[in-house]
């Protein structure tokens, strides 16, 4: 993530994190045709749609608080895999496994574009300012006119702006395939989708907010004062995030029927490799009056779900970064509570310092413990006894042999005694 | 009674006619030089073992049999033993082609080499007790000449009086136990004592038993069983290192062969109590021959007592002959490859003492590059011995232990072998690794090459193949081991 940007772009947005979705998404058909055959594989993908779902809550709530700006989009990808996996498990939980396989799929591809685009938007500001706060930044707008509209583009279909990013059409998908699941899992994981989703439109306009809205920051004034102009980066930057961003909105307009062709790809995938059949015309059709059809084939609640939390979460954002109507620091601060979940958010949930005290240091000092107290006057005691006993058994058995012929003889016969003896015993 | 067509008598006749027709050459010839003398011998025995090659491979000798109206039989087993003495008698002589080099006497030499060889030969084609004491003292008294050969040399000669006085001793002793087999039982064929044996009264039983650890005693002797291994450390470094070799490897390997002979004998009559005693004289041995390994300084005395220990190893087998086939066919297998590696070990050994003139541990630091051939044979040699996979010597200590974990269904205590067997192996790894180390990764006062002598290296080749090939490709010499182990459930009828 620290990483050159178009480095993070190919692998955090595209390649690397997506590896770990891709390998489930290649296995789920198997685990689910063995679920086919009578074996319960209901746990196994439990484990996964829970993973999802906490990852994208998780991360969310971190992203929500982070003031670097590639930060926010690393925690944004890994919440973002999370609903990725959290489709894949629900995909196997359910009857229509591949509803949720083609969401997972369906949302794998559109996030690659969109972040991919925000990732390299966000290397070419940290090229203008010179720094990688958005503290930092602020007011940019005026300055960096074609970074600012990309990355509007980009943010839309992170937040799920509706109708027209294909974020929105694949976020809705996961929704709908979790919604529709049936299983007793799916209300919990459908409402921390929700919530997550509603962090999700909120941080990405904060970020907007932060570097584009506003007054310029002192840092900012700083460098202009020292006589270096903010302006936009050379085209070799900001053409390949502006292309993405515009597919993202373009494929965004063709979404629902984008998604159906995956879905019916998936199908015959699924039914020629693995075996597992789907039926076509459960797909749920009650919406078919609204909008003249266009909306065939989506669940409504899960629809309203979606449509409500961008606007709950576009709308906070609105208000505190780009409308400006609080101040959000004044706003955390202003009471306890808010001030102890902000810090905790920032310090991601504490999960590192448990991590490195109970996988670091810990065992690095019950090594250390071993080494002393136990290594050191056990094991090395025990160890110095046999080694002491061998020279020692050596050494004797030198003693014997003396060189001395008589002394040869004399137990050459007693040998013969002993050898004797033992046969008659 | 003879068969003069049968293998052994025409192996007497060509080895014993070479090995008087060359001290008269020698007479004739003026010349110092020994190589032609070596040479002879070399063709003598490369000749010898073609022929009992031959005689296997176009199945002119009977199977394994234990006794023969004959006093010697023409079988798979003498002609396995033939095989491993020949093979240790033709990389003695070529080792020595470089070390009696400029010494007197070389005719004397390599005709005794020859005479010891037939003696060697011969205990494992007899079934006659009186046959093999005549074999024994054949293969002895050559080898104690041998032993004592550099005469101006103090050491060499002490070597030679102590090897002898054992010997001597040693031979009343096989002696005394025969006269009483055949005042027991009327003869001197193996076949009928053991028949002899089997119907003895309770009250003659106490007389069979002391035969019997006559016989013990007498041949432990040459196979440097504990505790009649004192003379053989002193022997082995004092005697020149060619000989050492032929001392490790051969006579000690015709020891086996006439313990083997005789074993089979006392497995049948008097059944468990013998077994039990050669466990136990096995543990003691490969115990005491691996520990005082450990701390000598010397190679030649450190290789002596290595040679105690795997002469533990090889009782292993006898000792559980009573019940388990694999148990004699793991000894046989790993009497061939101790031959070969120990025969390679002692004669680079000889190579590093005629080049460099040492045999401190301490100086042969850095000899990988100084010697690398030498160091290579040594080094593999060595690992064989320790039973390192995939060389020769793995395999057969993986048949010996895994034998005697088999017979513990019948022996309880067989079992014991092989744990003993293998702290032994363990712990022998620690004065192998060792000279590997110092021949390795120690800085020496010098790294310059020295040239290493070409017979050395005909041998050290010869090794490396043989051992890293039976090593990676062990079921011929296997199957050739099983053939060679005469069938005791045969014998079991007799009684």
């Amino acid at each position: 993530m620290t990483g050159p940007t178009a480095v993070s772009a190919l692998i955090h947005a595209a390649t690397m994190v997506k590896a770990g979705v891709f390998l489930v998404a290649r296995l789920g058909p198997l685990f689910f045709a063995l679920a086919a055959i009578g074996i319960n594989m209901d746990q196994f993908f439990e484990v996964i749609a829970w993973i999802g779902a906490i990852t994208a809550f998780l991360l969310a709530t971190q992203a929500m608080v982070h003031p670097e700006i590639k930060k926010v989009l690393a925690y944004s990808t890994g919440s973002q895999i999370g609903y990725m996996m959290m489709a894949l498990g629900i995909a196997g939980l359910s009857r229509q496994f591949v509803d949720g396989y083609t969401a997972g799929f369906f949302h794998m591809f559109s996030h690659a574009m969109f972040k991919a685009s925000l990732f390299m938007a966000a290397g070419s500001l940290l090229h203008i300012v010179g720094s990688r706060f958005m503290t930092d930044m602020g007011g940019l707008r005026k300055y960096v006119k074609k970074t600012y509209a990309f990355m509007w583009l980009a943010g839309l279909a992170l937040m799920g702006a509706p109708f027209i990013t294909t974020g929105f059409w694949s976020k809705d998908a996961i929704f709908a395939a979790v919604y529709e699941s049936g299983n007793t899992w799916a209300l919990p994981i459908f409402v921390i989708a929700i919530i997550t989703a509603v962090i999700t439109a909120f941080y990405t306009t904060r970020m907007i907010g932060m570097v584009f809205f506003g007054n310029k920051s002192k840092h900012v004034e700083n460098m202009e004062k020292d006589g270096h102009h903010i302006h936009e980066a050379s085209a070799s930057m900001w053409v390949p995030y502006g292309i993405l961003a515009v597919l993202t909105i373009g494929i965004g307009i063709i979404g629902l029927s984008f998604e159906h062709e995956i879905h019916r790809i998936f199908i015959d995938y699924l039914s020629t490799s693995f075996g597992i059949k789907s039926g076509l015309e459960t797909v749920a059709i009650e919406s078919q009056s609204v909008l003249g059809g266009f909306l065939n084939g989506v669940n409504p609640i899960a629809l309203t779900a979606s449509l409500a939390a961008f606007a709950v979460g576009f709308g906070l954002g609105y208000i505190f970064y780009i409308g400006r109507f609080a101040d959000p620091v004044k706003f955390v601060n202003s009471n306890l509570f808010f001030y102890a979940i902000h810090k905790f958010f920032l310090n991601r949930w504490y999960l590192n310092s448990l991590i490195y005290w109970g996988f670091v240091i810990g065992p690095l000092y019950f090594g250390r413990g071993m080494w002393r107290y136990f290594e050191n006057t056990v094991i090395e005691g025990f160890n110095t006894g046999p080694e002491k006993a061998v020279a020692v058994g050596a050494r004797l058995l030198q003693g014997t042999q003396t060189g001395i012929s008589q002394s040869y003889l004399y137990v050459f016969g007693a040998g013969i005694l002993f050898v004797v003896l033992l046969l008659l015993i | 009674m003879i068969d003069f067509a049968s293998t052994p008598i025409i192996l007497t006749m060509l080895l014993g006619a070479v090995g008087v027709i060359l001290p008269i050459i020698s007479i004739i010839r003026k010349e110092r030089g020994s190589s032609l003398y070596a040479g002879i011998a070399f063709g003598a025995l490369i000749a010898a073992i073609s022929f009992v090659a031959y005689q296997i491979l176009s199945k002119h000798i009977m199977p394994a049999a234990i006794f023969s109206k004959n006093v010697l039989v023409d079988d798979t087993f003498g002609a396995f033993f033939a095989i491993a003495m020949l093979i240790v008698s033709i990389m003695t002589t070529v080792g020595s082609f470089n070390y009696m080099r400029g010494k007197s006497n070389p005719a004397v030499y390599y005709s005794l080499i020859l005479l010891a060889s037939i003696g060697m030969v011969l205990i494992a084609y007899s079934t006659d007790l009186v046959m093999l004491f005549v074999a024994w003292e054949l293969m002895s008294i050559p080898t104690y000449v041998l032993a004592g050969f550099m005469k101006k040399d103090p050491s060499s000669n002490e070597a030679a009086i102590k090897y002898f006085l054992f010997g001597a001793l040693s031979s009343g002793i096989i002696i005394y136990g025969i006269s009483i087999a055949y005042g027991l039982t009327g003869s001197t064929n193996i076949g009928d004592v053991i028949s002899g044996f089997s119907k003895l009264g309770p009250d003659m039983m106490p007389l069979a038993l002391l035969a019997v650890g006559m016989f013990i005693a007498g041949f432990g002797f040459k196979i440097g069983l504990v505790p009649f291994h004192m003379w053989l450390p002193d022997t082995y470094e004092g005697s020149p290192t060619t000989i050492a070799a032929l001392l490790a490897a051969g006579t000690k390997k015709a020891g086996f062969a006439a313990a083997l002979r005789v074993i089979i004998m006392g497995t049948i009559a008097l059944n468990i109590d013998w077994a039990f005693a050669l466990g136990i004289i096995a543990i003691i041995t490969m115990t005491v021959g691996n520990l005082a390994a450990i701390m000598q300084k010397n190679l030649t005395r450190m290789l002596a007592y290595s040679s105690i220990g795997h002469a533990g190893y090889i009782l292993i087998g006898l000792s559980i002959a009573p019940f388990s086939q694999i148990g004699i066919q793991a000894s046989l297998f790993h009497i061939l490859n101790h031959a070969v590696m120990k025969a390679a070990a002692f004669i680079a050994a000889a190579g590093i003492i005629t080049t460099l003139a040492v045999s401190h541990i301490d100086k042969i630091r850095c000899l990988g590059k100084r010697m690398p051939i030498t160091s290579l044979g040594l080094t593999i040699s060595l690992l064989a011995l320790a039973g390192v996979p995939p060389l020769n010597g793995f395999w057969s200590k993986l048949m010996l232990f895994g034998s005697a974990i088999n017979a513990g269904s019948v022996m309880p205590w067989a079992p014991y072998l092989a744990v003993a067997g293998v702290l032994n192996s363990a712990l022998s790894l620690a004065y192998y690794g060792w000279i590997i180390r110092k021949m390795y990764f120690e800085e020496g006062e010098s790294d310059k090459r020295v040239k290493e002598p070409k017979s050395i290296i005909a041998v050290m080749i010869f090794s490396i193949i043989f051992i890293v090939g039976i090593g990676v490709y062990p079921d011929p010499i296997i199957e050739f081991a099983k053939s060679a182990v005469p069938n005791l459930s045969a014998l079991s009828t007799i009684h």
